[in-house]
């Protein structure tokens, strides 16, 4: 299995081990797909986005995983009730992961890296689902780094 | 008297509004308010929309029927983003699934509106 695999499993099967608010079950899908009718129910969506390796020492180099987590809901109307709650639910995850944590199920990876939205196609809020079709969308974006033997 | 193309125009209407015989029975609900149950003309589709983190699809649904139908809690009233409209099982939700307005009219004399929704629920 993959680093990029392991890892976004690790995270998925972390966030189910703990008991969020608003409660979710989080899966792990290489190419989120979602139809509007099934984000009646609360979403959220591990999947791998990059691998990068650099040299460190000759023999020694880190490699860098970054993963996405999209958390997608269906929402009745415009009012921020709603996607305040989705906002703390994001912000919760950013947090859980900051200062350095570890996967319980891929040690050695410490979480160096945590973006709740960047504006650059990973949203915390997606303007255009809010407005054509009434979804939350908030991406987040975790970076795992392990230090590695070079090949 | 009117003219030729009044009258065609006139016997076209007739059909063309003909919700009872051509639509869908509904009810068009703004909060816990709903109206009585109305027929009206569907037309559906679904697209895609895809982002960098992923791709969601959507059914949409456009409801044409009279404007006078639309009577909430004894109060005339235009569409507006999210209210409800229940086919059967189905719940759509008013909103601007292609970046236009929620609503637009069929026709010059706006004998017809034009609702569009997204689904929402399937049960």
């Amino acid at each position: 299995m993959s680093t990029l695999t392991e890892i976004a499993e690790a995270v998925k099967t972390q966030l189910n081990s703990i008991t969020w608010s608003p409660t979710f079950t989080a899966t792990r899908m290489n190419i989120p797909r979602h139809s509007r009718d099934s984000l009646s129910t609360l979403q959220v969506t591990v999947t791998p986005r990059s691998r990068t390796v650099t040299p460190v020492t000759r023999g020694k180099v880190f490699e860098n995983v970054e993963i996405y987590i999209g958390i997608e809901k269906g929402l009745d109307g415009d009012t921020n009730t709603e996607s305040d709650a989705l906002i703390d639910l994001g912000e919760d995850i950013a947090r859980y992961f900051e200062n350095g944590r570890s996967l319980t199920t891929f040690a050695g990876a410490p979480c160096v890296g945590v973006t709740f939205g960047n504006g650059d196609g990973s949203p915390w809020m997606s303007v255009k689902d809010q407005n054509e079709t009434l979804v939350y969308t908030g991406v987040i974006v975790l970076e795992f780094q392990a230090l590695r033997n070079a090949n | 008297m009117a003219n030729l193309a009044q009258q065609v125009i006139d016997d076209v209407e007739a059909v063309f509004t003909n919700t009872d015989d051509f639509g869908v029975s509904i009810t068009y609900a703004r909060g816990a308010n709903s109206t009585a149950a109305f027929s009206a003309i569907v037309s559906s589709s679904v697209f895609e929309t895809s982002t960098e983190f992923g791709i969601k699809r959507v059914e949409t649904r456009d409801y044409s029927f009279k404007p006078s139908r639309l009577v909430i809690s004894s109060t005339l009233t235009l569409p507006q983003r999210g209210d409800k409209v229940t086919e059967g099982s189905r719940v759509y939700l008013v909103t601007e699934p292609s970046g236009q307005p929620c609503y637009t009219y069929d026709d010059e004399n706006r004998a017809m509106i034009r609702v569009h929704t997204v689904l929402k629920t399937d049960a």
